[in-house]
C-alpha cells in the first residue's frame, strides 16, 4: 500500500485496521544471490539499490538485531556535504541528493529539513579556512557560504555572540542544504522500499564465520543457518573488524564509542544546527522539541555502548557555554554508539582482499549522511565487482600507497 | 475542582503558610508541599496537556513517576520551564505556570485536533507531509509540541561540581536502605546514604503500613535518629542518584534549598567501593478506556497526597486492582475522611484478610471484575465495571479513581551498567539479574516485597556487601498476590492510553504490531512509547506486555528497551557548574600580558592568548599591520615569542636522538649553531618545523612552533620512553619558564647592544643561525639570531619572571628609533613576503618535505628519522603531487583559499590544481605574494596560472617561495 | 569511568588524567628501510582492535608521565592487568617469549 495522506485518510476511517507490515519477517533461504551483512542503514540501502538499480531480486540482509538499531538509530541526525576534498564533496554531495529525493523515491517520509548547517568561526585561521574551503566547495559543485556575526547572530538569537564568550564568533561557514533527518525513518524506509522489491530481511541473524573455497567465501554460517551466496557486502560500522577477522583480512580501523545526549523537549528556541570547533560541540533542536547534542569521542577504544561520563560533561558544558539559556534546560537521556574511526577520517569502500566479498565501512562520526551514497555504492560493487568512479580514491588499497583522503578537517570533530 | 486539603494529617508544617501564584492567581501551601500538593489543595485539577491531542493532564502520580504535571517554575533563585510539580517544594512567592495548552491548559483550542485523532496514530508523519517539502510542514508541527519557552533573561541557577568517595553507597534510603545502613555503621564501615526526598524513610512514612503489628513511620524515625547520631555515616537527602557508569563512579545532583527555594544544584561525582541499590519501585497503571482523565491517579500516589502532604486529591474515591497493594489507598482514603466508593479487584477471590479490612470500613469489594471505562469530560465522574467473564456493565460514581497494576522494579541504575533485568512471571514484574561488581540490591527494587521483608533483605544486603556469608532468607514469591491484567479485555483501544505524556494508545500499540514494529526497541521509536519526560516510568511495561500479547510471546522475550542515563532529567546548568565563559577552558597570558595590553594589543586565542595586532592612533586592523610591518623593515619591531615551544634534550645521546626526529642532519651541528628542519610523523606528513639549537654535545634545545610545543614535547618523551628506553637522554619542555622577545629589523643590533650583553654580538661572530648565552639586560638569558621575517632578528629569552621587565625595556630602547610592536598578523606577513612556511596553513594532511623542497635534504640524511620510510611508499613519490610555490599577483588582491583552476576557461565547478595556503599585500614590494600548494608546482616556475576567489577569477605568477630580499642580505646583515 | 592504578607512581589516575595511546607491542619495523611497504603500512595502519581483552599502552598524564601497558576489555571496560612499559603480560610471558 503506498503511504500518502489518502491511504492516511482511508485507513483512518476503517480504524487503522489495513495497514500492512512495513516489511516481512522473512526466514532465511540456504542460498541468495547476494547476501549484505548488516541491517543498518547501510547495509538496508545496499539491498534497495541492488533490487532497484541492479535488478537482484534474490537479495538477503542479515541482520544481527533489529534493523537500523546500530549507529543508524543513535546519531545526531545531521546531514551535509561540506566536504574539502574533490573525491569527497562528491561523494557526500551525491549522498545529500539521493536524500534530497528519497521520501518520495521510497514513499517514506524521512523528515529531511534543510535547516542549514552552521559551523562557527573564531579566529582569523578559521577564517581563512572557512575561506579556502567556500571556494573549493564551490569548484565541487556544493553550496556553502560565509556569513558575518551579525547574521549569526539574527539565525540564532540565544547564542552567545556578543557576552563575551570564550570563543569569540567572527561570522560562520553556512551550508544551507545541511540540517537533520528523522534517523529510524532512514531504516525502516529502505527496509519497506527493499521488501518490497523482494529483499528478505532477517533479523536476530548473527554471523558465526564463513566458509571460504579459494580465496572466496562460498557461505557464511548464521546463527540461524548457513546461507550461500555468489557475492557478499559488509556494512557493520563498529564491528567491521570482528567481521573482517572473520574473513580473514585487516583493516585499518578502531572501534570507538560516539554519545549523543537530548534535553527535554521545549519550544522552538533552535532554527539550524551549529558546531562551534572552539568546543567541538554540535546541536540542534528535533521537531518534537528536544535539544540533540554531540562532541568528542570518547577517548580510547571501545565497543561498550555505553559512553563514558567526561565527555557528557564536556558536551553540556559546551553547549552552556555557547548558549547561556541552555542553563535552564535538562539533560534527559543519553546514549552512544560504535563508529570505526580511520586514520584519514575517510571511508573505505569497494574491494577486499576476499573476492567476493566487498566492504563499506570507517565512516568514522559521519556515517549517517552518507547512508544512500554508501549503500548505493555497495551495491554498485556487489553487482558489478568493480569500484564506481565516485569511490575510487577510497580503496582498502590506499594504506598500501599511503593516498589518504585526509578529512580530519572538515570530519567536524576531532579525530 | 475536587481537591482539597484535609483538616488535620500529612507531614507538611501546617504553622507554616506560604503564598504562591498559580497562572497570576495566589494561592496558598505549608511548608512541605510540592507544587502538585499544593495545586490539588487549591482545588486544581488540570495543569497541562498530553503532546498529540491535547487531552487535559492532572496529577497522576506523586513524585519522579508523574508523566503529565509538568510546568513551569519560577522561585526566588531561578526559572524552570518545564519542571515536574510533584518534585517541587513549595516555597514562598513561588510562581507556577502552566506550559502546554492554548490559551491555557484548562482550556485549550488543541483540543479542535481531536476528531481528527483516528487519522494522526502512531507513525502518521512517516506516511504523509513528503510532497513537497517536510521543511514548510515543520515550523508549524514544531510550535505544538515542546514543554513551554526557555526564558533567555533569567539568570542560571547557582551550580557547582563536587568530587566525593565513600566506602558504601546506600542509594535509597526507604526502609531496606535503612536497615542497610543501620547494620553497616554498626560494622563501622564508611556509609553514604542518599534519598531524593526531603527526608530519609521513604514511603513507609506516608503509606500507612503496619511492621511488627506496629506503625511503621515509628521504626521508621528510630532509625533515622539512630544514623544521625552515628559519625561513620554520611545522609544526602534531596539528592538523586542520576547515573552509574564503570568503576562503581556515580554522579548525583543534590539540590540545596532555604526558603526562596533551589539555591543551589550540587553536581557530586562519586566514587564507591561498594553500593546497596535499595532504590523500591514504582506503581504501574491499569490500562482501560478513559484512564488518562484527571481524577485517576496511581494508588500510591493517592496514599502519599493523603499520607505526606494531608490533601485529598477527590472526595469520593473508587480503586481498581489487580494486586494487595492498591487496598492501601481505600485505606488511607478512608481514615481521612474520604468517601471509598468502592474496590474493585480482577482477581476472583483476594486474601480474606483484605476482605475483613475492607468490611471493617465498610468499603464494598467487587470481584472479578475490570473498569471498561471512566467515565468523564475534564474529570472522571463514574466508572463502568464489567465482570471479567462479560456481563452487565455496572456504573460507579466516584470523583477519584486509584488504580494499582502491579510493581515496577526501579533497577535504572544497574542497568547503565549493562545489566539486562529479566522477567519474573510470578510477580509480574522485571528483576535485576546480575548486578555489577561490589553491589547488592535490597528491598522492592529485587522484586516486590512486604515491609518486613524489606528491612531484612536491607539487612542481609548490607551483611553481603561487606563479605559476610549469603543469610539466604526466604522471601515469599508473589508477596502482593498479582494477576496480571495488561490492559482492558474489550472497548476501544484508541482511548485506552499507555503512555500519558505521549498520547501513545493501545490502538498505537497495535498499529506498529500489525506494520511489524515488534522489536521493543521499534515499538519505542515508532510510537514514542516511554520516550517521554518521564522515560517512561508507568508505560514501558505495560506497553512491552501488550506488545507481547498481540504478537504471541511471551514478556520475557520481548524484553525491555535500554535503560539510559540520568535516571530523571539533570539542569544543565548543574553539569556545567561555573565553567562557562573565562572558566570553560583556562585560558593562557603571556608573561608581560599586561604590557601588550596597555599598549593597546587586539588579542586573539591562538592557544595562548597572544597580541594579532595593536591599536594605536585610532587605526584599524589592517592601517595597524602595515605600520607594524614598516617598523621591522625600516628600523626595528619587537614581537613576544614566548609560546614558542623550547624543549631541553640533554644527555651523551641528546645528539642522536634529536637526530631521529628531523628530516635534516643534527649530527653535524655544531655547538653554538642553530639549524632549521621539519619533523614528521611515522607516515611521512609534515606536522611542525622549527629550530634545532646545539648548546654543546649534550645539550640541545628542540624549538617547536607554538601550537605545537606542548605536543611535540609529548611526542619526544613518547618515543623515548616506548621506542629507545636504552637512550641515555632526559626530555624537558621549558616553554613556559622563559620569556621571549624577538628583536627584528635593520637596528636589531643596536637594541641588542643596548641590552648590554656580556658577550659579543658583533655580525662576524654571532652570525645568522648562532646561539649565545650569558647575561642580559641583567638576566641570565638565552639568545638566537634566527630570522623569521627575513630581516636581522635575534630572539631573547630570559626567565618567564622578568618578561615583563624585558619588554618594557625594550620598549624604551626602540621608542627612540622608530621601533614598535609587531602583533602575530603582522609577523606572518613579513614572514610571507620571505616565503618562510607556515606548518598547518602552508601544509596539510598529505605535505611531505618532497613537496617543500626537502627533499634533497632528506635524501641526504645518512640515518633514519621518523617517517622516512614513507616517503618512499608510491604515493609520496608519486607525479602531479601539491608542491609548495610562490605567487605574485601585480593586478589585483590575492587572498587566501583561492583555488588554482586546471586551465583558463574554466568556471566552477570544475576541477582544480590546488590552493593559495597564505596570502598578503606586501607593502616593501608593492604587489600581492602568497604561497600556494599547486600539483607539480616546482616544475611550473614563471607561469602564469589562474585562480577562483569568490566569484573572482585572478591572474597570477608561480615563483620560489619569498621574492622579498632574495641573496639574505638584511637577514645576514 | 576508567580507573587504572598507575604501576609507576601507584597513585589511582582516572581516565581523565590519563591519555590513551592504543594498541601495544605493535613493532616498529628495524631497520625500516629493510621493511616491506605492506610489512610498514600493517605497522602504520592495521590493529587488531579486539572485540575482548585487548593489549594497550596508556600515559599517567597528570601525574608521573610514564607510559605503561593495560590488558582491558573493550566491551565491559575492566582492567585485568597493569604492567610497567618494559614488562611483559602475563599471555605472553605463558607463550614462553
Amino acid at each position: 500500500m503506498r503511504y500518502s495522506l489518502s491511504s492516511l485518510i482511508r485507513n483512518g476511517l476503517t480504524g487503522n485496521r489495513g495497514w500492512p507490515q512495513a516489511w516481512r519477517k522473512a526466514e532465511p533461504k540456504d542460498r541468495y544471490d547476494a547476501v549484505v551483512i548488516g541491517g543498518g542503514g547501510h547495509g538496508l540501502a545496499t539491498a534497495y539499490y541492488l533490487a532497484k538499480e541492479h535488478g537482484f531480486n534474490n537479495v538477503a540482509i542479515i541482520e544481527k538485531g533489529w534493523i537500523g538499531g546500530g549507529n543508524t538509530g543513535r546519531n545526531t541526525t545531521n546531514v551535509r556535504s561540506d566536504y574539502m576534498f574533490p573525491e569527497s564533496a562528491a561523494l557526500y554531495d551525491f549522498s545529500l541528493r539521493l536524500y534530497e529525493d528519497l521520501g518520495r523515491d521510497i514513499n517514506f517520509n524521512i523528515m529531511l529539513s534543510q535547516r542549514g548547517w552552521m559551523t562557527l568561526i573564531h579566529d582569523h585561521h578559521q577564517l581563512d579556512a572557512a575561506r579556502h574551503k567556500a571556494n573549493w566547495l564551490t569548484c565541487n559543485g556544493v553550496d556553502g557560504e560565509i556569513i558575518d556575526a551579525r547574521e549569526v547572530a539574527r539565525m540564532m538569537p540565544l547564542l552567545n555572540v556578543d557576552g563575551n564568550p570564550r570563543y569569540p564568533v567572527m561570522g560562520a561557514f553556512l551550508q544551507k542544504r545541511g540540517g537533520t533527518i528523522r534517523h529510524d525513518a532512514v531504516a525502516w524506509g529502505y527496509a519497506r522500499a527493499a521488501d518490497r522489491l523482494g529483499v528478505d530481511i532477517i533479523e536476530n541473524c548473527e554471523v558465526l564465520g564463513f566458509e571460504k573455497t579459494g580465496g572466496r567465501i562460498a557461505a557464511v554460517d548464521t546463527s540461524r543457518g548457513r546461507i550461500e551466496a555468489p557475492v557478499f557486502g559488509m556494512a557493520v560500522a563498529g564491528h567491521s573488524t570482528v567481521i573482517a577477522d572473520m574473513a580473514g583480512f585487516k583493516l585499518p580501523v578502531t572501534s570507538r564509542c560516539l554519545q549523543a545526549m537530548v534535553s527535554e523537549p521545549l519550544k522552538p528556541l533552535l532554527d539550524h544546527v551549529v558546531i562551534s570547533p572552539g568546543t567541538g560541540v554540535y546541536i540542534n533542536q528535533t521537531q518534537k522539541g528536544e535539544l540533540v547534542m554531540g562532541g568528542v569521542l570518547d577517548l580510547y577504544h571501545s565497543y561498550g555502548q555505553r559512553g563514558t561520563y567526561p565527555t557528557i560533561e564536556k558536551v553540556v558544558t559546551a553547549a552552556v557555554e555557547m548558549f547561556p539559556a541552555f542553563a535552564g534546560m535538562r539533560l534527559m537521556r543519553h546514549w552512544a554508539g560504535i563508529v570505526d574511526i580511520v586514520p584519514d577520517s575517510s571511508p573505505i569502500l569497494g574491494a577486499t582482499p576476499v573476492g567476493n566479498l566487498f566492504i563499506n565501512c570507517g565512516w568514522g562520526t559521519g556515517g549517517f549522511k552518507a547512508i544512500p551514497a554508501g549503500g548505493y555504492m555497495l551495491a554498485h560493487s556487489m553487482a558489478t565487482g568493480k569500484a564506481h568512479p565516485l569511490i575510487k580514491e577510497f580503496g582498502l588499497d590506499r594504506f598500501r600507497s599511503n593516498r589518504l583522503v585526509d578529512e580530519g578537517a572538515a570530519a567536524g570533530i576531532a579525530h | 475542582m475536587s481537591g482539597r486539603r484535609l483538616q488535620t494529617g500529612g507531614l507538611v508544617d501546617r504553622t507554616k503558610e506560604l503564598r504562591f501564584t498559580f497562572n497570576g492567581k495566589t494561592m496558598t501551601g505549608y511548608a512541605g508541599d510540592t507544587v502538585a500538593s499544593a495545586l490539588i489543595a487549591n482545588g486544581v485539577d488540570i495543569v497541562a496537556r498530553s503532546f498529540k491531542y491535547h487531552r487535559p493532564r492532572g496529577f497522576f502520580g506523586a513524585g519522579c513517576e508523574d508523566p503529565s504535571a509538568m510546568l513551569a517554575v519560577r522561585d526566588q533563585y531561578g526559572f524552570d520551564a518545564a519542571i515536574r510539580a510533584a518534585e517541587v517544594y513549595l516555597t514562598e512567592g513561588m510562581d507556577v505556570r502552566t506550559s502546554r495548552g492554548f490559551p491555557s491548559a484548562a482550556f485549550d483550542l488543541g483540543v479542535l485536533i481531536q476528531p481528527f485523532a483516528r487519522f494522526i496514530k502512531a507513525g502518521f508523519y512517516y506516511k504523509t507531509f513528503k510532497w513537497p517539502n517536510w521543511r514548510w510542514f515543520e515550523p508549524v508541527i514544531k510550535r505544538t509540541t515542546g514543554f513551554g519557552d526557555i526564558d533567555p533573561t533569567a539568570s542560571p541557577r547557582p551550580a557547582e561540581r563536587v568530587h566525593a568517595r565513600c566506602g558504601v553507597l546506600v542509594i535509597g534510603g526507604g526502609a531496606a536502605g535503612l536497615s542497610a545502613a543501620d547494620t553497616l555503621i554498626d560494622a563501622g564501615h564508611d556509609v553514604l546514604i542518599v534519598d531524593e526526598g526531603r527526608s530519609l524513610g521513604g514511603a513507609a512514612l506516608w503509606s500507612g503500613q503496619r511492621m511488627d503489628d506496629k506503625d511503621a513511620a515509628a521504626w521508621i524515625n528510630a532509625r533515622v535518629e539512630r544514623i544521625s547520631g552515628a559519625d561513620n555515616i554520611r545522609v544526602l537527602t534531596d539528592t538523586v542518584v542520576t547515573g552509574a557508569y564503570e568503576g562503581n563512579f556515580f554522579t548525583l545532583l543534590q539540590s540545596i534549598s532555604d526558603d526562596g527555594g533551589v539555591r543551589l544544584l550540587r553536581h557530586i561525582k562519586l566514587k564507591a567501593e561498594k553500593v546497596i541499590l535499595a532504590t523500591g519501585a514504582v506503581e504501574r497503571p491499569l490500562v482501560f478506556p478513559g484512564n488518562d482523565l484527571p481524577g485517576v491517579m496511581l494508588a500510591s500516589a493517592a496514599c502519599r497526597y493523603i499520607g505526606q502532604f494531608g490533601v485529598a486529591p477527590m472526595s469520593c474515591l473508587a480503586v481498581f486492582v489487580n494486586n494487595d497493594a492498591g487496598y492501601r489507598s481505600a485505606i488511607a482514603a478512608h481514615r481521612a475522611g474520604i468517601d471509598v466508593a468502592a474496590v474493585i479487584d480482577v482477581r476472583d477471590t483476594p486474601a480474606q484478610t483484605l476482605l475483613d479490612e475492607m468490611s471493617a470500613i465498610r468499603v464494598p469489594v467487587m470481584t472479578g471484575l475490570e473498569v471498561a471505562a471512566a467515565i468523564g469530560e475534564r474529570h472522571v465522574r463514574a466508572v463502568d465495571v464489567r465482570p471479567l467473564a462479560g456481563g452487565r456493565t455496572v456504573r460507579v460514581a466516584c470523583d477519584g479513581l486509584a488504580v494499582s497494576g502491579g510493581e515496577t522494579p526501579l533497577v535504572h541504575l544497574a542497568a547503565h551498567r549493562g545489566m539486562k533485568p529479566v522477567y519474573d512471571p510470578e510477580s509480574a514484574s522485571f528483576v535485576p539479574s546480575n548486578l555489577p561488581d561490589g553491589w547488592v540490591g535490597a528491598g522492592a527494587v529485587t522484586g516486590p516485597l512486604k515491609l518486613d521483608e524489606a528491612v531484612r533483605s536491607g539487612d542481609a544486603a548490607a551483611r553481603l556487601v561487606v563479605g559476610e556469608e549469603d543469610p539466604t532468607q526466604a522471601k515469599s514469591a508473589n508477596p502482593y498476590n498479582i494477576q496480571p491484567h495488561w490492559r482492558a479485555t474489550t472497548g476501544d483501544p484508541a482511548k485506552m492510553f499507555v503512555d500519558h505524556q505521549h498520547d501513545v494508545t493501545v490502538a498505537d500499540i497495535e498499529l506498529a504490531a500489525r506494520e511489524g514494529y515488534v522489536s521493543v526497541e521499534h515499538l519505542k521509536r515508532y510510537t514514542t512509547l516511554g520516550m517521554g519526560t518521564d522515560q517512561g516510568r508507568t508505560s514501558n511495561i505495560n506497553g512491552l506486555a501488550i506488545l507481547a500479547g498481540l504478537t504471541g510471546r511471551e514478556i520475557v522475550d520481548v524484553g525491555t528497551t535500554t535503560f539510559r542515563p540520568p535516571y530523571t532529567a539533570v539542569p544543565m546548568a548543574a553539569i556545567a557548574g561555573n565553567r562557562v565563559k573565562t572558566f570553560y577552558r583556562a585560558a593562557r597570558y603571556l608573561p608581560a600580558h599586561e604590557t601588550h595590553e596597555n599598549a593597546g594589543a587586539v588579542f586573539e586565542d591562538v592557544g595562548w592568548m597572544r597580541p594579532d595586532w595593536y591599536r594605536m592612533n585610532g587605526e584599524d586592523r589592517e592601517a595597524a599591520v602595515a605600520t607594524e610591518m614598516a617598523a621591522v623593515r625600516s628600523a626595528v619591531g619587537l614581537f613576544d615569542g614566548s609560546p614558542l615551544g623550547k624543549i631541553e634534550v640533554a644527555g651523551p645521546d641528546a645528539r642522536a636522538f634529536v637526530d631521529r626526529f628531523y628530516v635534516s642532519n643534527i649530527m653535524t651541528l655544531k655547538p653554538g649553531r642553530i639549524r632549521y628542519s621539519v619533523m614528521l610523523h611515522e607516515d611521512g606528513v609534515i606536522f611542525d618545523d622549527g629550530v634545532v639549537t646545539c648548546v654543546d654535545d649534550n645539550l640541545f634545545i628542540v624549538g617547536p612552533s607554538s601550537g605545537n610545543a606542548d605536543t611535540v614535547a609529548a611526542w619526544l618523551e613518547r618515543w623515548r620512553q616506548t621506542e629507545w628506553p636504552g637512550m641515555r637522554v632526559a626530555v624537558a619542555p621549558v616553554t613556559s619558564n622563559w620569556a621571549s622577545i624577538a628583536i627584528a629589523g635593520p637596528k636589531a643590533r643596536e637594541v641588542l647592544a643596548a641590552l648590554d650583553p656580556d658577550f659579543s654580538i658583533s655580525g662576524d661572530v654571532f652570525s645568522h643561525m648562532s646561539y649565545r648565552q650569558g647575561r642580559i639586560a641583567g638576566f641570565d638569558g638565552r639568545v638566537s639570531r634566527v630570522s623569521f621575517t627575513g630581516e636581522l632578528q635575534y630572539e631573547v629569552n630570559v626567565p618567564a619572571r622578568h618578561g615583563k621587565t624585558l619588554l618594557t625595556r625594550l620598549l624604551n630602547i626602540t621608542q627612540p628609533m622608530g621601533g614598535r610592536l609587531v602583533g602575530l598578523e603582522a609577523w606572518l606577513r613579513l614572514r610571507l613576503e620571505k616565503g618562510y612556511l607556515h606548518v598547518g596553513a602552508d601544509t596539510n594532511g598529505r605535505t611531505t618535505p618532497l613537496d617543500i623542497g626537502m627533499g634533497g635534504v632528506a635524501a641526504k640524511k645518512p640515518g633514519d628519522f621518523i617517517g622516512k620510510r614513507s616517503l618512499a611508499l608510491s604515493y609520496a613519490q608519486s607525479e602531479n603531487r601539491e608542491q609548495l610555490v610562490g605567487l605574485t599577483v601585480k593586478a589585483g588582491a590575492l587572498r587566501v583559499g583561492g583555488r588554482i583552476l586546471m586551465d583558463e576557461v574554466a568556471t566552477p565547478p570544475c576541477p582544480t590544481a590546488g590552493y593559495v595556503t597564505s596570502a598578503c599585500y606586501s607593502p616593501s614590494l608593492g604587489y600581492y605574494v602568497g604561497l600556494a600548494l599547486i600539483e607539480n608546482g616546482a616544475n611550473r616556475m614563471g607561469e602564469t596560472i589562474k585562480i577562483f576567489d569568490r566569484g573572482q577569477v585572478l591572474a597570477a605568477e608561480i615563483c620560489r617561495p619569498g621574492p622579498f630580499d632574495p641573496d639574505n642580505e638584511r637577514l645576514m646583515a | 569511568m576508567i580507573v587504572i592504578k598507575c604501576p609507576s607512581c601507584h597513585e589511582d589516575r582516572h581516565e581523565e588524567e590519563l591519555e590513551y595511546g592504543g594498541e601495544a607491542d605493535v613493532v616498529r619495523p628495524t631497520p625500516p628501510d629493510g621493511a616491506s611497504d605492506e610489512t610498514w603500512t600493517d605497522y602504520l595502519f592495521m590493529r587488531t582492535n579486539t572485540k575482548g581483552v585487548h593489549y594497550e599502552q596508556w600515559c599517567c598524564r597528570a601525574g608521573c608521565g610514564q607510559w605503561f601497558k593495560v590488558a582491558r576489555h573493550t566491551v565491559s571496560h575492566e582492567v585485568a592487568e597493569v604492567i610497567r612499559y618494559e614488562d611483559r603480560f602475563a599471555y605472553q610471558k605463558e607463550g614462553g617469549e
